[in-house]
């Protein structure tokens, strides 16, 4: 069953006539488990897409569908919550909170959603990205590539279903780069989640099961890089 | 979750029902002013009533509220705990939350215990992989000692040499087939322990593997370089990666042609260290790269020569089961990079 969905999605920006077509007419399916990478040139209109698929934005026409729930048909305050319950986003600049450690902006998305803090699963989570000894840290004392492996934990910490990623690795060297898809890649396996994941690196989206083309707000392509989703 | 506040139909409840108490008490009120006249006693003594019965309404809705409030903290307690197998809140008490603590607790024990179903099975699956390629050890070492021994009579004729030398050539395949079966048998059994690993220097694993390989290399006069120092560490288990190291090596050889290279590069990451094996050997076609890491996978080209397609998934195998990643970069006619990530700590 798939997980993400959209029907023939729509972005104008503007006034009508001389509207800026972000997105026209974008229809794809996404797997559970799937690991997508959406390449493009800048304009192409693929974190226009991004922002659609996690509800930051609404869509001029079109649907998108998440676990089967049309997510424009909700009201805002409903939106919210769901991207707060099945959405972890990571962006490039990190977005982390500057006066908060770094354990502090990890349960920061579980604590505004009220719940209790499962501390054996930020336990693995956290020894998993390596940074049980940063964890009092404050984040302008980490390197760009502990930054971003902050992010997703924080991504991960509400144990969403769909990990959105917008340039995860675009503020990273090649190395560095390497490792955060690695460890992203091992923790969505580890824990049966979906991602999407936005780039302009042909070398990084490499890494994905599939590889979407966006050009010009339409899908050139979208090859699989293997046919089943699942590997042994 | 947030408990606290009231769920949103219920105040769409109150409000009806608050309306309705107001505009009877009115009703009565100016019913009897009506038969009885005005009087300012009786207006007061109404405004009191309704004061009076308001303020009744009001604290019977707070605590109908908090006793809400309440339900839902225990309904998510009794979650959690069915969720972690603790003991149940409610001890079989004659109320609705009790029945559907039991009832979540028998469905979780049931999906528990299929889950533990299918592992057991699962498992007698994999047991009977290990068992059969065990049983066919004996027997297939036998043929080949006896095919060596006829082969070894004087005087055969040189049709008869020519079917024992296929005997062995064949036995050879299965023999080496059934050898990388049992590896993997032992590998899925969970023979590499997680726990036990701790860095250890990643040079003495790399020429464990490349010690295998240096025959057939020399054979075929590949230069092979390898740069890694004695600081570079790694958590691994030098078995199983050597085995794994040399699985690659072993293609890197096997499709690299007369008096190529092959080199090794190791290097410290933040997170992981990483092995580079770069050949240039025939490389991998983009479309089939997707593929190579699957069991008994040929390649196109690959099919010229010899193996049955089951190294690659054993390399990846010992590596992921090791907390590392593998992956591949290759051009067609130029040469292959296969990437070992293995994790520091």
């Amino acid at each position: 069953m798939p997980i993400l969905q959209t029907e023939s999605l729509k972005k104008h920006y503007g006034k009508i006539g001389s509207s800026v077509k972000a997105l026209d007419g974008v229809s794809l399916t996404v797997e559970k488990g799937e690991f997508v990478a959406i390449v493009g040139t800048s304009g192409s209109g693929k974190s226009t897409l991004l922002h659609m698929l996690g509800g930051l934005d609404r869509a001029t026409e079109g649907k998108v569908y998440v676990d089967g729930n049309d997510i424009f048909a909700m009201s805002d305050e409903k939106l919210t919550i769901f991207r707060r319950r099945s959405v972890g986003f990571v962006f490039q600049n990190y977005n982390l909170v500057p006066i908060l450690n770094v354990r502090e902006n990890i349960v920061l998305p579980i604590e505004l959603d009220g719940g209790k803090i499962d501390e054996a699963y930020l336990d693995l989570i956290i020894r998993t990205l390596g940074l049980q000894e940063k964890i009092n840290t404050l984040p302008s004392n980490l390197s760009g590539g502990q930054q971003q492996r902050v992010a997703i934990a924080r991504a991960l910490a509400t144990k969403p279903s769909i990990i959105l990623a917008d340039e995860p690795t675009g503020n990273l060297d090649s190395k560095t780069s390497q490792e955060v898809l690695i460890l992203l890649k091992q923790m969505s396996e580890k824990f049966n989640q979906t991602i999407v994941m936005i780039t302009h690196n042909e070398q990084i989206a490499q890494t994905a099961d599939r590889i979407i083309r966006i050009e010009d707000g339409i899908i050139f392509t979208g090859q699989s890089r293997s046919s089943g989703v699942s590997q042994p | 979750m947030n408990t606290n506040g009231t769920p949103p139909h219920f105040k769409q409840i109150h409000r009806p029902f608050l309306l309705i108490i107001i505009i009877l008490v009115a009703c009565f009120i100016g019913r009897i002013m009506f038969w009885y006249g005005f009087d300012p006693n009786l207006l007061q003594l109404a405004i009191l009533f309704i004061i009076c019965l308001l303020a009744t309404g009001a604290t019977w809705v707070w605590l109908w509220n908090r006793r809400t409030a309440n339900y839902m903290q225990t309904l998510d307690a009794a979650i959690e705990r069915a969720m972690h197998d603790q003991p149940p809140l409610t001890n079989y008490e004659e109320t609705a939350l009790s029945s559907m603590e039991h009832k979540l607790k028998r469905y979780i024990g049931i999906a528990k215990t299929n889950e533990r179903i299918i592992q057991t099975e699962k498992n007698k699956i994999k047991e009977l992989i290990s068992d059969i390629s065990h049983q066919t050890k004996t027997p297939l070492s036998n043929i080949m000692v006896f095919s060596q021994l006829l082969e070894e009579i004087p005087g055969l004729d040189e049709n008869v040499r020519y079917y024992v030398q296929h005997i062995q050539a064949q036995s050879d395949k299965l023999d080496w087939l059934i050898q990388s079966l049992i590896k993997l048998s032992r590998l899925e059994t969970g023979m590499i322990s997680l726990q036990q690993m701790e860095a250890k220097p990643l040079i003495q694993t790399l020429t464990k593997a490349l010690s295998q390989v240096y025959a057939q290399a020399e054979n075929k006069q590949i230069t092979i370089n390898i740069d890694c120092g004695t600081h570079i560490l790694a958590c691994h288990d030098v078995k199983w990666t050597s085995e794994a190291i040399f699985n690659l090596l072993e293609n890197a050889v096997k499709y690299t042609p007369h008096s190529g290279q092959i080199s090794i590069l190791a290097e410290t990451n933040e997170m992981f260290t990483c092995i580079q094996l770069t050949d240039t050997g025939l490389g991998i076609p983009s479309e089939e790269i997707p593929h190579i890491f699957k069991r008994f996978y040929r390649g196109k080209q690959a099919r010229e020569f010899e193996g049955v397609g089951i190294g690659l998934f054993l390399s990846r195998e010992i590596i992921t089961a090791q907390g590392g990643h593998i992956k591949v970069s290759s051009e067609a006619g130029k040469g292959t990079t296969f990437s070992v990530f293995l994790p520091k700590r």
